[in-house]
């Protein structure tokens, strides 16, 4: 109780202090004006907003389901009285955050910034930016949305916080796996991981595949359905490559194995808010082979790399949108769908890739073996028989 | 396009790490525990108020601290203030010249007449004012290489003084004629900071050192050079340590233990001036060392 | 408890009173058979007591023993969370700004003191130089003391006089 005092005490001083010193930092009405008119960083829920900002409830706090735990529970104590002098100080701080991205956008936008070279206009977007998430970073509001997951990918703030997400856990699963079952350097050299890429087979709805995971043949017969999701800010339709490919194909002949492609789709309009691979908008090329491994073969990895169709020449005069994302990846790709390249077997996806001046930003790999289901597939996708493996060569 | 760090173990003395373990491809490094979901929870910071080591971060008023804030600090600026003063290199280990390829990987010698190379001493200006960081007390108890209790007793006597869990110091070296073997338990240790410590320099300025009937002040050639510097204080006065002295009958035996405090000071008479306004008293004469 | 017993018993006689194997609990039929057992565990009978050394080793280290020392994690609702980490926040933000407050304080100190020192040495040689030699030694004065929430009565001993204390010990 002291110690909340105690804080309590001295924050108000330091309010009052601040005040009078007449700080430079605009008043957190500037604050409020900027962030107005996104609704996405308020709380939708009148009763939750009431909840969070100034801890008021009837019974107990709303989150807690039942009527037992709600009256059961206790708030610590003086966090009521302390809350709005905290909350003040952060919307200071909200309000500086603001004000220097509003500087930063000036700069940007003022006469001089045709002499601003390329390096000094990407730090100063790169700081614009940081600018906007931790504005809205430590505010009651985002963090709340942010928990319930209602993450609206058009502001900075929630970008932020889906990469970090991200990269603390599903990033390193995927790389994790594409090393253990050397995806790289198999299929490509290696991947700089920039987007989640997420799969899931139709057939089990609702069910993300884990990197690595070893499905039932099944299961994956049907199109798989594709999430590529970006966190920096991307322009709408950009276009993004996706291609299936399975490197343990065996190569009977020459006594190894090849690579088989299975899936070739480009031209995919994405963007940070529809980030699911929609076949009818995009170019597929190659449809959707399920894979059919051979009986007592190895296991197969299918190996999924997403690109973006990057376009060096708008990249460079990023000029007409200042504080828009460094890459532009708009270039459409004309590719025949009988051109040699893209050829089934013996597919060259590292050729395919330096022709078409792909960039891969992120990647995904199942396996698949023989299994009760395998002949059924065959017989349905019209397959062939398939090759029994024996342990003497015949 | 972006650095590509290998699997390796860690570099030694000098010499690069190995690499030895698959896959050896890292383009992001990660900790095991990261990707195990088991053990994701034990990675919440402790800052965060679900974390099982959660502290809060103020739980009661400095004095100690505020007094360095308001008072000492823009004094100490204004004692060690040299005008136009600059950076003083300190003389450093001399690196092979690579005329032979034998000297690839080999350690650099000593400077000339000198076991060990001296560190720099910066411009004393507002982003170097001197301060206490830490303080650490050991305890080394010869009596308990007979009698290994002596050594808990050691450990709850700084505990009981510090209010911080002490840790336990065990013999390294093994002299046969003393029966001294490595692994026995000799004393207590314990490194404080912040509150604790402010807390436990003022008991020791304002309640001990003054009540000793032995202590004639710290001696002004104590010090490691480095702007640390070492007190020592009889099992006599370890009994005026009010946690001690509440209940003093439970306490059969004390012991005496030193007190290092470690402070920011690039020097040693730097080191000597802060604690003097803490209220220590020094005593001899002091020698100033040439580079200062 | 029993382990540090146990391992007080191995010490040898010295440490304990008189030392009875006592044997757990369990339900081991050759150990029921047996008769003078002392199936209990962790009651201490006055024949079993230890003696008082080995006693005061014991409560020195249950002292150490950090079980149930943690206190339990507070459990909060999701609401109160963000509100608590919004005060953490704030805090640091506060702490922050008093820092930079403080360190601006010293720069500009610095370098006024620098600019005087400028200053007097563009006006008077000798006085630059006696104004700016370093003074070796420098102590604050003895009498200084740590302000306190409750100050003694009597404030300042105004006719106190530095008495030669440490010769006459000497």
């Amino acid at each position: 109780m002291s110690i909340r005092r105690a804080f309590s005490k001295s924050i108000r001083a330091y309010s009052t202090e601040a005040a009078t010193a007449g700080s430079t930092s605009t008043s957190s009405s500037a604050a409020s004006t900027s962030t107005e008119a996104v609704s996405s960083l308020k709380i939708r829920n009148p009763r939750m907003r009431r909840a969070v900002l100034q801890g008021d409830w009837i019974d107990g706090p709303p989150s807690l389901r039942t009527k037992h735990a709600r009256l059961a529970y206790n708030s610590p104590i003086g966090l009521k009285e302390v809350f709005p002098l905290a909350y003040d100080i952060i919307l200071k701080e909200k309000a500086r955050h603001y004000a220097k991205a509003e500087e930063i956008k000036q700069e940007l936008e003022s006469s001089d910034a045709s002499k601003i070279d390329a390096e000094t206009r990407a730090s100063l977007v790169a700081k614009y930016n940081k600018h906007l998430v931790r504005a809205e970073l430590n505010d009651p509001e985002v963090q709340y949305n942010y928990r319930i997951k209602q993450l609206d990918l058009t502001q900075p703030v929630y970008r932020h916080l889906a990469e970090r997400d991200w990269k603390s856990y599903d990033m390193l699963i995927t790389l994790q796996r594409l090393e253990q079952l050397h995806v790289i350097p198999d299929t490509l050299p290696t991947i700089d991981p920039r987007a989640d890429v997420k799969l899931q087979f139709p057939t089990v709805i609702n069910k993300w595949v884990t990197p690595g995971e070893v499905l039932r043949n099944a299961v994956c017969t049907r199109t798989p359905i594709v999430k590529i999701q970006e966190f920096q800010q991307i322009p709408d339709n950009s276009l993004y490559t996706v291609l299936i490919v399975d490197p343990d194909t065996p190569d009977i002949a020459n006594d190894g194995y090849t690579t088989t492609l299975h899936w070739a789709v480009t031209n995919i309009p994405l963007s940070n808010t529809s980030p699911v691979v929609d076949l009818a908008k995009s170019d597929e090329l190659i449809p959707f082979l399920p894979p059919h491994p051979d009986k007592n073969g190895p296991t197969h990895r299918y190996c999924l790399w997403a690109f973006r169709q990057a376009d060096p020449s708008t990249s460079v005069n990023a000029t007409s949108t200042p504080l828009g994302s460094p890459t532009v990846a708009t270039r459409r790709i004309e590719i025949a769908a009988n051109d040699v390249s893209l050829a089934r077997e013996n597919f060259g996806i590292r050729a395919f890739v330096s022709a078409h001046n792909l960039d891969p930003v992120g990647a995904h790999v199942w396996r698949c073996t023989y299994d009760q289901s395998t002949e059924s597939v065959r017989e349905k996708f019209g397959l062939g028989p398939g090759i029994v493996f024996d342990k003497v060569r015949r | 396009m972006f650095k590509r760090a290998f699997h390796t173990t860690v570099p030694t003395a000098g010499k690069p790490g190995v690499s030895i373990v698959h896959p050896v491809h890292h383009t992001v490094k990660f900790k095991k525990a990261q990707v195990s979901e088991r053990y994701r929870e034990l990675l919440t910071p402790k800052s965060s108020i679900l974390s099982a080591g959660f502290r809060p971060l103020v739980v009661s008023p400095d004095r100690v601290r505020d007094h360095h804030y308001n008072t000492i600090q823009s004094d100490l600026l204004l004692i060690n203030y040299m005008h136009g003063a600059e950076d003083k290199k300190g003389i450093k280990m001399r690196e092979w010249d690579g005329s032979s390829p034998y000297h690839l990987n080999r350690a650099p010698r000593p400077p000339r007449g000198r076991s060990r190379a001296t560190k720099d001493i910066k411009v004393r200006d507002w982003s170097n004012v001197p301060e206490i960081v830490g303080v650490s007390l050991n305890c080394f108890v010869p009596e308990a290489k007979e009698v290994s209790d002596i050594a808990v007793a050691a450990k709850l006597q700084l505990q009981q003084i510090t209010g911080v869990k002490a840790r336990t110091v065990y013999s390294r070296s093994n002299v046969p004629t003393w029966r001294l073997r490595p692994g026995m338990a000799m004393g207590a240790k314990v490194h404080l900071v912040g509150r604790p410590m402010n807390q436990f320099l003022y008991t020791l300025t304002e309640i001990v050192l003054p009540r000793s009937k032995t202590f004639t002040g710290v001696s002004n050639s104590a010090g490691d050079t480095t702007g640390n510097i070492t007190v020592g204080i009889s099992a006599d006065d370890a009994r005026s340590f009010p946690e001690i002295e509440g209940n003093i009958e439970q306490w059969a035996t004390t012991f005496g233990f030193d007190i290092t405090i470690h402070t920011t000071a690039q020097v040693d008479p730097d080191a000597r001036t802060l604690l003097s306004a803490y209220g220590f008293l020094f005593k001899g004469e002091e020698k100033f060392p040439s580079r200062m | 408890m029993f382990r540090i017993q146990s391992s007080l018993r191995a010490m040898g006689p010295t440490l304990l009173g008189s030392a009875r194997p006592s044997v757990v609990g369990c339900n081991n039929a050759n150990v029921k058979a047996t008769a003078n057992l002392v199936l209990s565990r962790g009651k201490r009978t006055k024949a079993r007591a230890l003696a008082p050394g080995a006693q005061r080793i014991i409560n020195m280290l249950s002292v150490f023993s950090a079980h149930k020392k943690q206190p339990r994690r507070i459990k909060l609702a999701m609401e109160d969370l963000i509100r608590h980490n919004v005060v953490q926040k704030a805090w640091s933000i506060f702490m922050r700004d008093k820092k930079l407050i403080r360190t601006e304080r010293l720069k500009s100190q610095y370098k006024k003191i620098e600019e005087a020192a400028e200053e007097l040495k563009s006006l008077n040689g000798y006085l630059h130089f006696e104004a700016t030699k370093r003074e070796l030694g420098k102590r604050f004065s003895p009498e200084m003391r740590i302000p306190t929430e409750t100050p003694p009565n009597e404030i300042w001993h105004e006719d106190w006089k530095v008495t030669d204390i440490y010769a006459k010990k000497r």
